[in-house]
């Protein structure tokens, strides 16, 4: 884990290179993130500050005694790939604050997130080391998605995604979680379940 | 948490104030100025391109701005008299998180 921790600081050194891509939205953009598994629920708001950077502040509240964490959140857009019918993403987040379970101890996370899609497909991997005072967490996640039709600016549009989650610190680590994903206007809802049998919601609001 | 919930409520609240002064796009009018049809790479999710929306609509030169996912174009209509040139054109695209492919422009 203390690899993971010297990757997360490289990592953190590496997002204040100002050669590195851009941000999830766009400048002067409010985000709000909201999002419910079976392992925890949180809310996160960001800012965009420039093309290549958001800030933000991320409230979590966890399932099966792990803490609830406040921290605020740098996310920086590595690197992006515009092809004629494609994009890439590699992004890069981290998070500092508290966690506060029975008692309030500092908190951190790094993640690292790529993604590709085109109008039809869609392929993502994220990989998150967590730490809360002494203890250490890491989870990877991977989605495949399709799109069923292909919708014009402005329709409706619709996704079928399968997300594969890997958490070693929870009872079945393995969790498989097939979601729709609908997006319209400046909303983003997905809507899925779990192969532990918990719901997942997830709503995305661009201002 | 709940110190965190209201600041969080704020911010989201807040967020009219902190973005950049959008505009209410007004329709085409009736004495049509220049248009410029922009053709980009990586336009491939109607979601993300929200973003072409807003940063052509903030700026005062914008009349109205279509975005074709199909033939990835944005159609920008300028009100009469006025204009922005390729550069500024190219950083909005870049700004909105896309690739200028070209830029051509039809007079009135």
């Amino acid at each position: 884990m203390k690899r993971l921790f010297a990757a997360g600081l490289a990592l953190a050194a590496l997002i204040g290179h100002p050669a590195q891509a851009r941000p999830v939205s766009w400048p002067g953009g409010v985000t709000m993130m909201a999002e419910r598994t079976g392992d925890d629920a949180g809310v996160l708001v960001h800012y965009t500050v420039d093309p290549r950077f958001s800030l933000g502040l991320r409230q979590q509240w966890s399932a099966d005694g792990d803490p609830a964490r406040t921290h605020i959140v740098a996310t920086r857009l590595l690197r992006r790939w515009n092809e004629p019918s494609s994009q890439a993403n590699i992004y890069a987040r981290v998070g500092l604050g508290v966690a506060e379970a029975t008692g309030r101890t500092g908190s951190a996370d790094v993640e690292v997130k790529a993604d590709w899609e085109t109008r039809r497909w869609y392929l993502s991997a994220a990989a998150k080391g967590t730490r809360d005072g002494s203890d250490s967490g890491a989870q990877l996640k991977a989605r495949v998605g399709i799109a069923p039709y292909l919708g014009d600016f402005g329709d409706l549009h619709t996704w079928l995604m399968l997300e594969a989650d890997w958490k070693p610190e929870r009872a079945d680590p393995v969790l498989a979680r097939p979601l729709v994903r609908f997006f319209y206007d400046v909303h983003l809802l997905e809507l899925g379940w779990s192969s532990d049998e918990e719901v997942f919601l997830s709503y995305i609001l661009r201002l | 948490m709940i110190r965190t919930l209201i600041l969080a409520a704020g911010l989201a609240s807040a967020a009219p104030v902190l973005a950049a002064p959008a505009r209410d796009v007004a329709p085409a009018p009736a004495a049509q100025g220049e248009r410029a049809v922009i053709k980009v790479n990586g336009m491939v999710c109607d979601f993300c391109a929200r973003s072409l929306e807003r940063v052509m609509s903030r700026r005062r030169e914008v009349a109205t701005v279509t975005v074709d996912l199909d033939s990835a174009e944005i159609r920008v209509a300028f009100r009469p008299g006025r204009t922005i040139p390729d550069a500024d054109l190219r950083k909005l695209v870049t700004d909105a998180g896309y690739a200028t492919v070209s830029i051509q422009r039809a007079p009135v």
